[in-house]
This record gives C-alpha cells, sequence and structure tokens, in this order.
C-alpha cells in the first residue's frame, strides 16, 4: 500500500473518521477524562492494525519477488516502518482534531497540549513500529487479519498501557518532570522493537 | 543411571518440597485480638492466638502494650484455652500514637508480637504526652521447632510461597530453553529446533498455568479477590495469551517449514515484549505484588532460615522436573518426526 494504492490510504483515514462517528452517536459528549482518552486510544488501536495489516497483504507476489531481488530485507523493513509511522502520524493528528470536535472537549480542563501531541507521536511511532513486524509474519499465513489480532495484542498491550497512562497525565495537566518517564518508556519500547524488527525480519523475507 | 541423576533428584526434591511444606506446621503466633479498640479507661478484650500453648504455659504467660515510649500491662489476665485469653487493660490521659502494640510472652510459644493491634478510642493523641506508662515484662524464648513463621495476612497461606513461586521460575526457564531453540533454529538450525522450541513453550504453558491458579487462590485469601488490576498479574495474563497466539500461529500454516520460522520469528519479538511487560514494566508502578513497585520481595524482610531450607531446594526441583517434562516433549516430537519421515 503506497501511493499507487490511493484508495486504501482513504479507506483507513475514513475507517477512523467512521468510528469516531460511531462513538460520538454512542456518548454524544464525554465529561469523564480517563473515558475519553481510554476511548480515543482503542480507536487508534484498531486503526492503526487495519493501516499495517495493508502495508504487506495488499503487496502482489511479483512486487515481492521485484523488491526481494532489488533491496536487501532490513532497506524493505525499514523503509515500510517508515512509511506506515509517516502514515500513522498523519492519521493520530488528524484524527485527534476530529475526535475533539466531535466528543467534546469538557473533559479536559488543563490539559498540556504539548506533552499530549508527544504522546500521540511517540504512539504513533511505537504502534507503527511494533505492528510493522506483527504484519509482516500475519500475511504469511492463511487467515491473516484474525491472526494479526491474536499476535498483535498481546504483544502490543505493554506499549499501550504506558501510552494510555502517559496520554492522560498529560491531558490531566501533570507536570512534565513526573511524565517524563513514560515518554522515555515508550522510546525505549520504540526502538527496543525497532532492533528487534531489523534482525528478525531477513527471517521472514527470504521465500 | 548416571544420565538420570538429575531426574531423580529433582522428583525427590518436588515430592520433599510438598510434603515438608504441607507437614510443617506454622510458628505459634496471634492472628487477631476482639474488640480492636481500647477506650478511655477500662477495655477488655479477647486475644486469640494460633498454634499457642496458653494452658500449659499458664504459669509464665505475660501480655503487654507499648504505644511510642510506653508501656501498658493489663491489671487482669485470665487464660481460657491454648488459643484464648481474657486481658483487661486500663489506659487514660494522653498517649503519642494512635495504634498499640501487642506482646503475649510465654515459657513454650516464646514472645509473641502483634504490630498495630488495637486503635485508640476516645484517648488524646499528641506527639509529646505529659505522661508515660511503664511496667515490669518478661520476655520469654520459646522453644525451637521446625516451623513458618507466622505472618499476619498471610497466616497459613504462606505454605504457598513453595509451589507459586518456583511454579513462575519455571515458567521463565523454560520459555528461555523456547528463545533459545528458536535462535537456534532461525541461525540455521533443523526442523528438530523448532520442535524443541514448541515443546519448551507448552510445558511453559503448564507451569503458567499452575503460576496462575496458586496465585488466584493465594490473591482470594490475602487480597481478598481472586483477580486483582495489579501490573505484574496482568502481565502474568499477558504472557499466556502470547504464548496460546504463538500455538494458534504455528497451527495456522500448513506449511511446516514456514510454520517454523513465522513461529520462531515471533517467538524471539514475542520474549523481549513478555519480559519487558513481567519483569521491567511492574517495577516502575505501584503494585499490591511483593517484588515490585518498590513493595519487598519475600527474601528480603520475611523468608526465614526454615523457610529457605524447603523454599530454595522446592525451586531447584520444579526446575529440575521442568525441564525433565521438556525432554520428554522434545523427545516424543522427534520421533513422530522420523516416524512420518520413514512413512514418506
Amino acid at each position: 500500500m503506497e501511493w499507487r494504492q490511493r484508495h486504501a490510504i482513504g479507506s483507513v483515514f475514513l475507517y477512523v473518521v467512521a468510528s469516531i462517528f460511531v462513538a460520538y452517536m454512542g456518548f454524544r459528549q464525554i465529561v469523564n477524562l480517563a473515558t475519553w482518552n481510554a476511548l480515543f486510544w482503542i480507536i487508534i488501536l484498531f486503526a492503526a492494525f487495519n493501516a499495517s495489516f495493508r502495508s504487506f497483504s495488499q503487496e502482489s507476489t511479483g512486487r515481492k519477488i521485484y523488491l526481494f531481488t532489488l533491496a536487501s530485507p532490513q532497506a524493505v523493513v525499514i523503509a515500510k516502518m517508515i512509511y506506515n509511522c509517516v502514515l500513522l502520524n498523519t492519521m493520530v493528528f488528524i484524527s485527534a482534531v476530529i475526535y475533539a470536535f466531535m466528543l467534546g472537549t469538557q473533559a479536559l480542563e488543563s490539559p498540556d497540549i504539548m506533552a499530549f501531541s508527544l504522546a500521540l507521536f511517540l504512539g504513533a511511532v511505537g504502534l507503527s513500529f511494533v505492528l510493522t513486524l506483527i504484519a509482516a509474519i500475519a500475511s504469511q499465513s492463511d487467515n491473516n487479519l484474525s491472526l494479526m489480532a491474536i499476535l498483535g495484542l498481546p504483544v502490543i498491550l505493554p506499549l499501550l498501557l504506558v501510552l494510555i497512562r502517559f496520554s492522560k497525565n498529560a491531558l490531566d495537566g501533570i507536570a512534565w518532570s513526573v511524565n517524563s518517564t513514560y515518554a522515555w518508556q515508550l522510546l525505549a519500547l520504540s526502538v527496543l522493537s525497532l532492533a528487534l524488527s531489523y534482525i528478525l525480519f531477513p527471517y521472514l523475507w527470504r521465500e | 543411571m548416571t544420565h538420570y541423576w538429575w531426574k531423580i533428584l529433582s522428583a525427590i526434591l518436588v515430592v520433599l518440597a510438598v510434603v515438608v511444606g504441607l507437614k510443617t506446621p506454622l510458628s505459634p503466633g496471634i492472628p487477631s485480638t476482639s474488640p480492636d479498640r481500647l477506650n478511655n479507661g477500662v477495655t477488655s478484650v479477647k486475644i486469640t492466638g494460633y498454634n499457642t500453648h496458653f494452658t500449659e504455659a499458664r504459669e509464665s504467660v505475660s501480655i503487654w502494650i507499648e504505644n511510642g515510649d510506653s508501656r501498658y500491662c493489663p491489671y487482669e489476665v485470665n487464660v481460657v484455652s491454648d488459643t484464648e485469653i481474657r486481658a483487661t487493660f486500663s489506659i487514660t490521659g494522653q498517649i503519642q500514637e494512635a495504634f498499640f502494640d501487642l506482646y503475649v510472652a510465654n515459657a513454650i510459644d516464646g514472645t509473641l508480637y502483634l504490630p498495630s493491634a488495637f486503635l485508640q478510642d476516645g484517648l488524646e493523641v499528641v506527639s509529646d504526652p505529659n505522661k508515660t506508662a511503664s511496667c515490669e515484662i518478661s520476655p520469654q524464648k520459646g522453644d525451637e521447632s521446625f516451623n513458618f513463621p507466622n505472618q499476619p495476612i498471610l497466616n497459613e497461606t504462606i505454605r504457598n510461597l513453595l509451589y507459586h513461586v518456583p511454579s513462575w521460575f519455571a515458567m521463565i526457564f523454560i520459555m528461555l530453553i523456547s528463545l533459545i531453540r528458536s535462535i537456534q533454529y532461525l541461525s540455521g538450525g533443523n526442523l528438530v529446533k523448532d520442535m524443541g522450541a514448541s515443546a519448551a513453550a507448552e510445558v511453559g504453558l503448564i507451569f503458567a498455568f499452575i503460576g496462575l491458579a496458586t496465585g488466584s487462590i493465594w490473591a482470594r485469601f490475602t487480597w481478598g479477590a481472586w483477580w486483582v488490576n495489579d501490573p505484574r498479574l496482568n502481565g502474568a495474563a499477558v504472557a499466556v495469551l502470547i504464548y496460546l497466539a504463538y500455538f494458534v500461529l504455528k497451527s495456522s500454516v500448513n506449511d511446516d517449514a514456514k510454520a517454523a520460522r513465522l513461529g520462531a520469528v515471533y517467538n524471539i519479538f514475542a520474549f523481549v515484549m513478555m519480559l519487558v511487560f513481567v519483569m521491567v514494566l511492574p517495577r516502575m508502578t505501584d503494585s499490591l505484588h511483593p517484588g515490585v513497585g518498590g513493595n519487598p520481595a519475600f527474601s528480603q524482610y520475611d523468608l526465614d532460615d526454615n523457610m529457605r531450607l524447603v523454599f530454595y531446594p522446592a525451586v531447584l526441583g520444579w526446575i529440575g522436573v521442568s525441564y525433565w517434562m521438556y525432554d520428554i516433549r522434545e523427545r516424543m516430537s522427534k520421533l513422530t518426526f522420523k516416524k512420518m519421515a520413514l512413512n514418506e
């Protein structure tokens, strides 16, 4: 899924907007900050699954062989990660704006916008890094979308828990000195998954 | 015979740990008092002992409570049974702390101690009281026998330490073997290595379930619920989910070599993530679980020498038995593999 498949990018965005709209129909306005934050990240999580799932499953066999002869597997996986990362970042920021617009901002009293933006950025980076490798594994099996969820959810949970706590603190306006440990944890998890993907991906690629 | 020694040893150790762990009595202790408040004036309280010998050591029973620098003795003590004493205290005026610590001594059980046994009720708590009380006490050294420590809240469930903790140690050990086999497979091993990885994951999952079950029972009787929302517990649940997902992945791919490759990659990735979740993250947040979030682990405060004497052999035994199980499982899959190769 790249620029050649604009409809695919469009479908991911539509998916997010539709989910937010469903949430809006269900909740109207959310006044509880914890709910506001958790619902946002759940929507993002499933959208991220959807987006990164396409990065391998929609490649035709012909193009895979073409890439295989052209580039090293490390280059391929890094490229896919960067692409997913950029895509998810755009998606996360746009959907944060739509989400706040639809579901109201009464829940947020003194949000630390800078810290929340950092949470969005690090969250998108972490999610895209972890899910790229999972998507690569899932795309090689037979029933891949359900397998992607089964494989991905337990692995993504540590990252998601740190992320939800970090962004909740940011929205609560808790001081940066307290909250920065979560940012470092997120960064460490992202770097860890980047390194592991770099090492492990070549074994998935050779066929 | 020389090859089997560790199997026999670990089997013996596990059986010994189970028998000794269940048979050893708890040391005498005071689980509760009623009422748990001391009024301004005269209060009569019932002190309940556990595994104590109050009637047998009736002559030597002495009781006192401490509060800050003050010490109070009851003016009336009545030994009702081996496990029950009624005592009457008279306390008035200013005291230093809100809680009283209780001491009960006798010649057989030694000096028993219950911290914060009573809460004050109607007394005046000041940091610098105008008087301190004192009275004669007689601490005793009891009969030494082999027993487990009697901790408040934990009580008899302290034995679970000998089953719950070693099962998680065994699980981590076996999952480590699974990881090593997966790495060996990816770096040019044959399918047998991957079979070892799955065999180890299967055995590890059994120990994870044992750990979850014993932990759940323990949580019920100490924290009051079968499951509590706690980083360490969630980590354990996720670890189980990860390995279940590993088996789903392996069974969903028809081509053996491909399934082995995908499984090995996922195994390595998932193990690292699991380690982060189970070992690293809980230490950074608050948790009820010992050894996490600033809570001291057992070994640091209440694992006494008798407990150690059973605990370390139990850990060795469980790890040995888990390796033995893995060994059998791996040999089984190797034989099935050979049989299939012969049939073709």
